[in-house]
């Protein structure tokens, strides 16, 4: 069954070649496109697909702004982020909005539909890089957090973002640590939730130290 | 170290036909630890670049408190590391020496078919 995706992006060309490599693929239908926030909750709103692939700047606002309006539909689809930008301030706000994945633009086409497919199902997706920052906010913890074993990532979520900054994919990495793609799965969605949730003040701090916020 | 990293993906970008992916946690200054280990993440870099037959590598690169690491990894077409000369594929061993004279270890990991992969470790020296 394919996925059905609209894509938010103000520029026409890159949906364009999004929607061909896509189409080509099979895997993924574009049932809609949007060029900014209004029209993108418009645009979701009148074809209830499974997934947005959202651009992070977007003229009249931030992608995060799109899923704050529609995230509590009834039909709310899931958010995948899909940019140019690797910030991690930009980052941060789309995941911390809801998106359940984020991906630069430099990502292949079977890739991306990969990471559609996935976030469809609920499963969260990170890019390498995105790794990187998690690993990094949560590399020098202050040393009195709120509710450590809340705020801190387990040596295994740690692992596995390791691995995926360095490149591999969750398959890969299931097979190399002997568990299942589900269970890598797993690890990464609680990375995801830990980052939204319970490090608001790591990550402000760690963010304002690096001059991003 | 982490400019250091971003700007060798880009020269080698402008250089080869293949995409850069760099990560890097955690930064500290160029010395001469994080020096040798930019060198030979170039290294590896620009061997991938050259022999894997990849669109992307992908680079991570890590500063602890104890040591920096770097690994470099494609998904092309990996090699036997047995069946080749030392000298004519993988890391130059003047950017292992370097390392090795550091206390850090470079390993190289490949497999004909399956990508490569290269490791290496630099202990951090504390000023």
């Amino acid at each position: 069954m394919t996925v059905r995706v609209v894509l938010v992006d103000d520029h026409a060309l890159f949906r364009a070649g999004v929607r061909a490599e896509l189409r080509a693929l099979g895997r993924v239908e574009v049932v809609g496109e949007a060029v900014d926030v209004e029209s993108a909750i418009a645009t979701v709103r009148a074809t209830a697909p499974d997934v947005v692939l959202l651009d992070v700047h977007l003229p009249g606002g931030g992608g995060e702004q799109v899923i704050a309006a529609v995230r509590d539909d009834p039909t709310a689809p899931q958010f995948l982020a899909l940019s140019v930008s690797d910030s991690a301030e930009d980052v941060i706000a789309v995941v911390r909005a809801g998106a359940r994945g984020y991906v630069t633009k430099t990502i292949g086409a079977a890739e991306l539909a990969d990471a559609v497919e996935h976030v469809r199902a609920g499963d969260a997706v990170f890019s390498p890089r995105l790794a990187g920052f998690v690993l990094d906010a949560f590399a020098d913890e202050p040393a009195a957090p709120t509710d450590p074993e809340l705020d801190l990532l387990t040596p295994r979520e740690q692992e596995v973002l390791r691995l995926i900054a360095r490149g591999y994919a969750y398959k890969e990495i299931a097979s190399r640590l002997h568990l299942s793609t589900r269970t890598i799965e797993s690890h990464v969605s609680a990375v995801l939730r830990k980052l939204q949730l319970s490090s608001r003040h790591q990550i402000t701090a760690w963010a304002n130290e690096r001059r991003l916020i | 170290m982490h400019a250091a990293i971003d700007a060798l993906a880009v020269s080698i970008e402008a250089d080869h036909d293949v995409r850069v992916e760099a990560v890097v946690v955690g930064d500290q200054p160029l010395d001469e630890a994080s020096r040798a280990l930019v060198a030979a993440v170039r290294e590896a870099v620009i061997n991938a670049a050259r022999h894997a037959d990849v669109e992307r590598v992908d680079v991570f690169v890590e500063a602890d408190d104890a040591e920096l690491t770097g690994f470099v990894r494609d998904t092309g077409c990996g090699f036997d590391p047995a069946a080749i000369a030392d000298d004519r594929r993988g890391i130059s061993e003047s950017i292992v020496g370097r390392i090795q004279r550091l206390g850090g270890r470079a390993a190289l990991a490949s497999r004909p078919g399956a990508g490569t992969e290269v490791e290496l470790r630099v202990p951090r020296r504390r000023t």
